[in-house]
């Protein structure tokens, strides 16, 4: 009897361990499985943040993914240190804008930039003095190929489809989720060259036809539209200057007569300048005028400080499009080559062929001295460069890559 | 011998006055024949059509001749500014749009000529309507075949300051030294006209006259047709065609690529026509083109890095003239990054 008891006992504890061992090896099991299960759903999205609440986006992630190898988590902003410590050249976006702009700013507030992102047709705005950058809208617009940003912040987004140049314009509004959207209105197809008036309440556009090409002004909405201008030429781009001059440059090419002017609101042509290979850059409230020739020698800048004078070469070798004038006097900032480029390089620049590293140049135009400002020596090709209202930053495209740089002028 | 005194007297005063007389009308005559002529005295400017701030050689010009030896007076807005024997010609400088200089010369035996001059401007702008992509801010340059599209930009400025309206004027356009009747006539300032022939080059040249005959001005511009270019770009899926950086400079940092072939300066100006042959190749082998899309080509490097040698032929069934070939190494980076073997066959 006790045999019979002990070995139930036995029995028992062992059927006991084996229990115990069988949960827990069930445990276990269930634990791995359910590990797998929670990294297959991360895979597909579970629990991670929706696109629409990231800052950034999940074009700007993926690239940097790309590029880096690994996944890097970005926060929504990036606080750097004050603005005396920082490099004068900043890199505000690596990838591709495709327009870009300051905004209207008091003079004791921080210079506040506003890039479109080629990609998407996201608005982001930075801030010029703590490096901050910020997602404005959850709008998108696929492959814009430009964009232009007013004073007040408005849109213009500029794509493709079947080959014809589509165009919209539109303002942000915020929203109770954080981001904002951009309320759009489309405008004319074929506007080949499009500007903002000063307060960015109207915009002026030259639009092709199988009839012939049109300058047409309008409120920054489309409405009112008025034919302020006619050509048999379709190659044109616009300028319009702070104080109300809208400016037209002929496309130019390598040896090649061009002509730029004033275009007056009876809708006459006011010649502004002409020459081989031309580039020009008005100086808002001004008369001078900055203009580069290229030519079988090469690239030339020249100034002209008044109306009948001369013309004064200057001591840098570029385009004038790679130029600004600082907002008030006689001093330009000017993107050169580092290398002396040869005879034809326009052409082969407008068509992506080739591309330069640019060094920048602070030029006294009335007295023709010039300082090469020290930089960092990465090659960027100056493309679009705009100053702020009160001269402190300038901004700019690098043109081999597209993507979006400011430098800090203000010393 | 009061008769004999008289008579004296009368003989030398005969003497004295047939003399004069008769040299006063040799003279006369002379003056006669002379004046005759000044209505053949004239004015001429070089150059033709001065702009304004120029320097201007005005020349006098005589159908008789005879200026050389004779004292010539120049005159500029009623001051006198020279004079000598022979001095047929002076220097002036024009003043600024609108102004007028006024010129006049006088002979010392009373020829007369008098010449206005105002100073213009006309610009002659001229692109074509070869293929260029969107955004592009080149010229469009001409290739055979294609057509040019002129302006011509006229500053007729009148004294009271307006300008001359272009429906005032009349254009007068010329390719070579041929007169294009069909574009030329009053107030019409542009013009299509067919462009230079292959590897040629012609002048086109405009005239410009206001209809009250006030103002005048020519101009000319040399325009020489080349060979269309082909570039390539990558189209991306994120970015679309990426116009801004032609391929052959820098890698495709990726190992599957749509490669887009843009022909600038194509005759036509439509890179889609249906008489265009697209011929790609891949490392000297064709490829079949993409009927939908022939302008485009796909290349996958099958997750390694690889090398290809892309060539692109472009001809026309239509225009003859047409024959546009490139190649380009196109280097493949893969996202994998080892070295496998090149599918490509190509060692960099």
């Amino acid at each position: 009897m006790n045999a019979a008891l002990s070995a139930l006992k036995y029995v028992l504890i062992g059927l006991t361990v084996a229990m115990f061992v069988g949960l827990v090896a069930w445990y276990l099991f269930l634990h791995v499985k359910q590990g797998a299960i929670t990294q297959t759903d991360a895979a597909r999205g579970a629990g991670a943040p929706a696109p629409v609440s990231g800052s950034f986006g999940s074009t700007y992630q993926n690239i940097i993914a790309g590029l880096s190898g690994s996944f890097t988590a970005v926060s929504s902003a990036v606080q750097s240190t004050s603005t005396s410590t920082q490099p004068r050249l900043w890199h505000i976006s690596i990838t591709p804008a495709a327009g870009f702009g300051f905004m209207s700013v008091s003079a004791s507030s921080s210079p506040k930039v506003r890039y479109v992102e080629r990609s998407t047709g996201y608005v982001f705005d930075a801030d010029a003095d703590t490096r901050t950058i910020e997602r404005v809208t959850n709008t998108l617009t696929p492959q814009v190929y430009d964009a232009s940003v007013s004073v007040d912040g408005r849109i213009v987004e500029r794509t493709l489809e079947s080959g014809v140049i589509t165009t919209i314009i539109g303002s942000t509004t915020q929203t109770d989720t954080g981001l904002g959207v951009l309320a759009t209105t489309p405008l004319a197809r074929n506007i080949s060259s499009i500007s903002f008036s000063p307060n960015g309440k109207e915009i002026f556009g030259i639009v092709s036809s199988a009839l012939g090409t049109v300058g047409i002004r309008s409120l920054s909405d489309g409405s009112k539209p008025k034919q302020i201008f006619s050509s048999g030429i379709a190659g044109w781009h616009t300028q319009w200057l702070n104080d109300g001059r809208i400016i037209l440059i002929q496309n130019s090419s390598d040896n090649i007569s061009g002509y730029a002017y004033e275009l007056t609101s009876s809708g006459s042509l006011l010649l502004l300048a002409s020459g081989s290979g031309l580039s020009v850059l008005p100086q808002s409230d001004s008369v001078r005028v900055v203009y580069g020739l290229s030519t079988q020698s090469g690239l030339s800048l020249y100034v002209r400080l008044r109306p009948d004078a001369p013309p004064v070469a200057l001591p840098v070798k570029t385009v004038a499009d790679k130029c600004v004038w600082l907002q008030n006097g006689p001093t330009l900032f000017c993107a050169v080559p580092r290398v002396a480029v040869p005879s034809g390089f326009l052409d082969a620049w407008h068509r992506g062929e080739v591309h330069t590293s640019d060094q920048w140049w602070k030029i006294d135009v009335a007295t023709g001295n010039a300082e090469a400002l020290t930089l960092s020596d990465t090659p960027i090709d100056v493309q679009g460069p705009v100053i702020d209202a009160h001269s402190q930053y300038i901004i700019f495209r690098n043109a081999a890559d597209q993507s979006l740089w400011g430098l800090r002028i203000a010393e | 011998m009061q008769y004999w005194r008289s008579f004296s007297t009368g003989l030398v005063l005969l003497l004295i006055t047939v003399p004069c007389m008769t040299f006063a009308q040799a003279e006369y005559e002379y003056l006669a024949q002379y004046s005759a002529a000044n209505p053949d005295l004239s004015l001429s400017t070089s150059p033709q059509y001065p702009g304004p701030h120029e320097q201007v050689r005005v020349t006098a010009r005589s159908a008789v001749g005879g200026l050389d030896t004779d004292t010539l007076i120049w005159y500029v807005d009623g001051k006198e500014v020279d004079q000598g024997s022979g001095l047929t010609s002076i220097t002036v400088s024009t003043g600024a749009l609108g102004s007028s200089t006024d010129i006049s010369v006088q002979t010392l035996l009373g020829g007369v000529a008098t010449l206005s001059i105002k100073p213009v401007e006309l610009d002659l702008l001229w692109e074509s309507d070869s293929y260029t992509p969107p955004f592009f801010r080149g010229r469009a340059l001409p290739s055979a075949g294609s057509t040019l599209n002129l302006q011509a930009v006229p500053r007729f400025k009148r004294s009271d300051g307006t300008f001359v309206p272009s429906s005032d004027i009349i254009f007068t356009w010329r390719k070579g030294s041929s007169i294009i009747a069909s574009v030329s006539g009053r107030g019409k300032s542009s013009a299509r006209i067919p462009g230079p022939t292959l590897f040629g080059h012609d002048t086109f040249s405009v005239e410009a006259r206001s209809v009250d005959g006030g103002f005048a001005a020519q101009t000319s511009v040399q325009v020489t047709s080349i060979e269309p270019i082909l570039d390539l770009y990558q189209n991306s899926p994120l970015f679309g065609v990426e116009y801004h950086d032609a391929l052959g400079v820098s890698p495709v940092s990726e190992s599957e690529a749509v490669l887009h072939a843009t022909p600038y300066y194509l005759a036509g100006g439509d890179p889609h026509d249906s008489g265009l042959q697209y011929q790609w190749s891949v490392n000297g082998q064709t490829v079949p083109t993409n009927t939908l899309k022939p302008e485009e080509l796909t290349v996958n490097a099958d997750q390694s890095d690889g090398v290809a040698r892309v060539g692109l032929s472009l001809t026309s069934a239509t225009d003859f003239f047409l024959s546009v070939a490139r190649t380009w190494t196109i280097s493949l980076v893969g996202i994998v990054g080892d070295s496998k073997s090149n599918p490509f066959g190509i060692t960099p």
